[in-house]
C-alpha cells in the first residue's frame, strides 16, 4: 500500500513538472518596455599646424622677398553639413604685424600662399566672418565632402621689401592667426 | 323577488369567502422565502510577468567625447515583479536587446552598432552583468535579436507552487555606456531604442 501511494506521488509529481514546464515556458512580460538612447557627436574642425613659429634663417632684405621656412597646415573635420573649408590668415593690428620696439612691419609688407598659388598680402577685409580689415587673407579653400575628412597644406609666408629698403635693424616679432570656417 | 334576493345573498357570501382567502394568503406569505437563485462568478488572476522602468528611460549623452568611453550619464531603475500560478523547471529571464544590432543608434546613415553600447547590472542578485558588457548576444528565450541582444538577469525556478518563488519582484540598475576607442563617429545626433522583456523559457 505504501508503495502504491509512492508511486502515485511520484507519477504525480512527474505530471506535475511536466504539465507546470510547458504552461510556464514562453511566457512574456508586458512591453517591451524601452529606453531611448541619445548622443551627439557635435560637428569638429581642427586646425593645426607642423610648427607653432617659424624664424627667418636670414636678415630681411632690401628689394627682395625674404620667405619664412615653410610649415604645414592640417585641417581636420568631422561635420554634418557644409561644401567648403576655407582658411583663413590674419594680423589683429594690419599696421604693426610684425614689432620691434617702436618699429614696425605692416601686414601690407607680409606675403602668403598656399601650395603653388601665387604669394599675395595680407591686406584683405574679413573673409568669412574671419579677421580684421586691411589685414587678412584667405589662404585656402577646400572641399568639405566627404563630410568627415582631413586635408594638408604647405604654407610660405614671406616678408615683400622689393622696391624699399630694408627695415629699421631689430627683431621682429609678431602673430598670423589661422582659423578655418565650413560654409 | 325571491330570485333576486337569493342572488344577492350569494353574492354577499362570495364575496366573504373571497375576502377571507386573500386575508389568509397575504399574511401567510410575510414570512415566506424565496428558492435560492445562485449566480456563479468566475475571474481569472492568470499568470503575469510586468516589467517598468522606474526611471532613467530617456538617456542623453550631450556631447560625445570621440575615441573613448562615454557614459550615460543615469542609470536605467528596472522593476520586474512576477505572479505565476506555478513555476516548474524554467528560467525567468530580464533581457535587452536593439531590434537591428547593427543600427543600434542611427543619425542619418551612419551608425553605432549594438558592439559599441555596454550594459552593467547591479542591485538584485543574481545579476549577469556584473562587468561592462557589450550588447551582442544572441536572443534569450525567443525574446531579442541576434546579435544585439543580453540577458541582465536570470532567475532559475524549481521550486514549483511555492509563493516565494512564484510570486516575486526585484529592482535592477542598468548603466549604459557608448565604447567608442578606435570607433570614429560622424557628426550628428544618434537615438537609439533598448526594448527590455522579461520571459520564461
Amino acid at each position: 500500500m505504501n508503495r502504491i501511494f509512492k508511486r502515485v506521488l511520484l507519477v504525480g509529481a512527474l505530471a506535475l513538472v511536466a504539465s507546470g514546464a510547458q504552461a510556464q515556458v514562453g511566457t512574456l512580460s508586458n512591453g517591451p518596455v524601452t529606453v531611448v538612447l541619445n548622443a551627439t557627436q557635435a560637428p569638429t574642425l581642427t586646425l593645426t599646424t607642423s610648427v607653432a613659429s617659424v624664424t627667418m634663417a636670414s636678415s630681411i632684405g632690401a628689394n627682395v622677398v625674404s620667405p619664412f621656412p615653410t610649415f604645414n597646415v592640417t585641417a581636420t573635420w568631422n561635420l554634418t553639413a557644409g561644401t567648403t573649408i576655407r582658411l583663413v590668415g590674419w594680423f589683429n593690428t594690419p599696421a604693426a604685424a610684425l614689432v620691434s620696439g617702436a618699429n614696425n612691419i605692416a601686414s601690407a609688407r607680409v606675403l602668403g600662399r598656399t601650395g603653388v598659388a601665387a604669394y599675395a598680402p595680407f591686406t584683405g577685409g574679413v573673409s568669412s566672418t574671419l579677421g580684421v580689415a586691411g589685414g587678412t587673407q584667405q589662404l585656402w579653400s577646400v572641399n568639405a565632402a566627404p563630410l568627415n575628412g582631413t586635408a594638408t597644406i604647405n604654407l610660405d609666408l614671406a616678408l615683400d621689401y622689393v622696391g624699399q629698403p630694408s627695415p629699421n635693424a631689430g627683431a621682429y616679432t609678431g602673430t598670423l592667426n589661422l582659423r578655418a570656417i565650413v560654409q | 323577488m325571491s330570485f333576486r334576493r337569493s342572488f344577492l345573498a350569494r353574492g354577499m357570501a362570495l364575496a366573504t369567502l373571497l375576502a377571507s382567502a386573500f386575508g389568509n394568503r397575504a399574511m401567510a406569505q410575510a414570512g415566506t422565502l424565496g428558492a435560492p437563485v445562485p449566480i456563479t462568478l468566475a475571474a481569472a488572476a492568470t499568470s503575469s510577468i510586468t516589467v517598468i522602468v522606474l526611471s532613467g528611460s530617456s538617456q542623453t549623452i550631450p556631447s560625445i567625447t570621440p575615441n573613448a568611453i562615454n557614459q550615460f550619464p543615469t542609470p536605467v531603475q528596472i522593476y520586474t515583479e512576477w505572479n505565476l500560478s506555478f513555476f516548474f523547471g524554467g528560467t525567468l529571464s530580464l533581457v535587452a536587446y536593439f531590434s537591428n544590432p547593427a543600427q543600434a543608434l542611427t543619425t542619418g546613415a551612419f551608425n553605432i552598432p549594438a558592439a559599441r553600447v555596454e550594459g552593467l547590472t547591479s542591485g538584485g542578485n543574481p545579476t549577469l552583468l556584473t562587468a561592462w558588457t557589450p550588447i551582442t548576444g544572441n536572443a534569450v528565450g525567443g525574446v531579442g535579436s541576434a546579435g544585439g541582444t543580453a540577458a541582465l538577469w536570470n532567475w532559475p525556478a524549481i521550486c514549483g507552487f511555492g509563493i516565494f518563488c512564484r510570486q516575486g519582484n526585484r529592482t535592477d540598475q542598468l548603466d549604459l555606456r557608448l565604447n567608442l576607442v578606435g570607433y570614429p563617429l560622424a557628426a550628428g545626433t544618434y537615438a537609439g531604442v533598448l526594448n527590455i522583456r522579461a520571459v520564461i523559457y
